[in-house]
C-alpha cells in the first residue's frame, strides 16, 4: 500500500475514533464564532471610520481629535521640516470640519508648535487597529490560515525572501 | 438562522470527524488535532467572511489547520506523546490489528519536520501541486520541492521504497511538469 493510501487510512480510522464519541458541541461552537465576528467586525469597522477620517481630516487634526487635550510638544520635534509644515498647513477642511466635541484649543494651531501631533495620528489609528485584532484572537490564522507572518518564516532560515515569491 | 450559521453546524456535524482524521496527520496527537481542529472551524467562522458552502468552507479550514499545525509544531507548543499515543490506539475497539501499520506510519511521519510533515500531507492526502502548496504553506515552489525530496527519503527508510514510489508514480505528471518550470 503505498504512503498515499496508509495516510488516508490512518486519518480515517482516527476521524471514525473520533466520530464515535464526538462531543455535540456544534452550538457551543457556533456560539463562539459569533462572538469573535463581533469583535471582528468592531475592530475592522474602527480601523475603517479611522483610516477614512484620517483621509478626510489630515493626519494632525485628527490627531487633535483623538487625543481631545493639549498636546506636548516632543522634545525634538519643533523644527519643522518642510514635509510636516505641508502636511499641518491646515486646507480650510481640516481646520473646521472635525467634531465639535473636541476641545477648540485643540484645533488653533499654535505658532511653532504645528507638528507637535504628527505622532499621534499612527498610534490613535494603529491602536485602534491593533486592539480589535487582539481582542479577536491571538494567533491570528486566517491571517494565519492565510496568515502571512514573515518573522515565522524566516526563522529556520529556509524560506525565501519576500520578494523570491515568483522562483519557479 | 444566518447563513453561515447553517454551513457551520453542517461543518461540524458532518465534516469534523474527518477534519480531526487530517488534522492528525499533521500533528501526530490526537488531542491536539481535535483541539487545532475546533479552533480553526471558531477562526474561520468568526471572520466576516461569508462561507456559502460547506465545502467551500471546508477547505478553508483545512488550510488554516495545515497553517497552525506548522506553526504550533515550530514553536514548540506540541508536545509529541507517542508513547501514550500509541497506547490510547491499542486500546480502542477495532484498532488493534492496524496498529502495526499505522504505528510504522506513524513514527515515519515523526520522524519528519513540521514542514516536511505537512507538505507530504498536502502531496498525498489533498493531492495539492507544489504551487498550491507553497501557496497554502507561503513557501517558495523550490522550498516545497526540497522539503518532500527529503520527506521521501526518511519516508523510504521507514516505510520502504515502494510505498514511496507507488505514491510518487501516481502524481508523475504533477510532479514532472512541476520541476521542469
Amino acid at each position: 500500500m503505498d504512503v498515499s493510501m496508509q495516510l488516508r487510512a490512518l486519518a480515517n480510522s482516527v476521524g471514525e475514533d473520533f466520530a464515535m464519541n464526538a462531543p455535540d458541541d456544534a452550538a457551543r461552537l457556533v456560539g463562539k464564532a459569533r462572538r469573535g465576528r463581533m469583535v471582528w467586525s468592531t475592530g475592522v469597522g474602527a480601523a475603517v471610520v479611522g483610516s477614512a477620517a484620517s483621509l478626510a481630516f489630515g493626519g494632525p487634526a485628527l490627531a487633535s481629535v483623538l487625543s481631545s487635550g493639549p498636546a506636548v510638544a516632543p522634545a525634538g520635534s519643533s523644527s519643522p521640516t518642510p514635509s510636516a509644515t505641508a502636511s499641518v498647513s491646515p486646507s480650510p477642511d481640516a481646520s473646521v470640519t472635525p467634531s465639535p466635541s473636541a476641545p477648540p484649543s485643540t484645533f488653533a494651531p499654535r505658532p511653532g508648535n504645528e507638528n507637535t501631533n504628527l505622532g499621534g495620528v499612527p498610534g490613535g489609528v494603529g491602536g485602534d487597529d491593533s486592539a480589535g485584532d487582539d481582542s479577536h484572537e491571538s494567533g491570528d490564522s486566517e491571517t494565519s490560515g492565510d496568515s502571512e507572518k514573515p518573522g515565522d518564516t524566516n526563522k529556520t532560515g529556509d524560506s525565501k525572501p519576500a520578494s523570491a515569491n515568483s522562483d519557479g | 438562522m444566518s447563513a453561515w450559521v447553517q454551513v457551520m453546524e453542517t461543518l461540524v456535524r458532518q465534516r469534523r470527524p474527518a477534519l480531526v482524521g487530517y488534522a492528525y496527520l499533521l500533528t501526530g496527537s490526537r488531542s491536539e488535532a481535535e483541539d487545532l481542529v475546533q479552533d480553526a472551524i471558531v477562526r474561520t467562522f468568526a471572520r466576516g467572511r461569508a462561507k456559502t458552502s460547506v465545502r467551500e468552507a471546508e477547505a478553508y479550514v483545512k488550510r488554516a489547520i495545515a497553517n497552525e499545525a506548522v506553526n504550533r509544531a515550530r514553536h514548540g507548543l506540541v508536545v509529541r506523546e507517542n508513547q501514550a499515543k500509541v497506547a490510547e490506539m491499542a486500546t480502542v475497539p477495532g484498532h488493534a490489528a492496524r496498529v502495526d501499520a499505522s504505528t510504522d506510519l506513524e513514527a515515519a511521519l515523526d520522524a519528519l519536520s513540521p514542514r516536511e510533515r505537512a507538505v507530504t500531507v498536502l502531496k498525498y492526502v489533498d493531492d495539492l501541486t507544489i504551487a498550491s502548496i507553497a501557496a497554502v504553506l507561503k513557501l517558495n515552489d523550490g522550498t516545497v520541492k526540497r522539503y518532500l525530496a527529503n520527506a521521501a527519503v526518511k519516508l523510504r527508510e521507514r516505510l520502504g521504497d515502494d510505498a514511496v514510489n507507488n505514491s510518487e508514480r501516481r502524481t508523475v505528471p504533477v510532479t514532472l511538469t512541476e520541476s521542469r518550470i
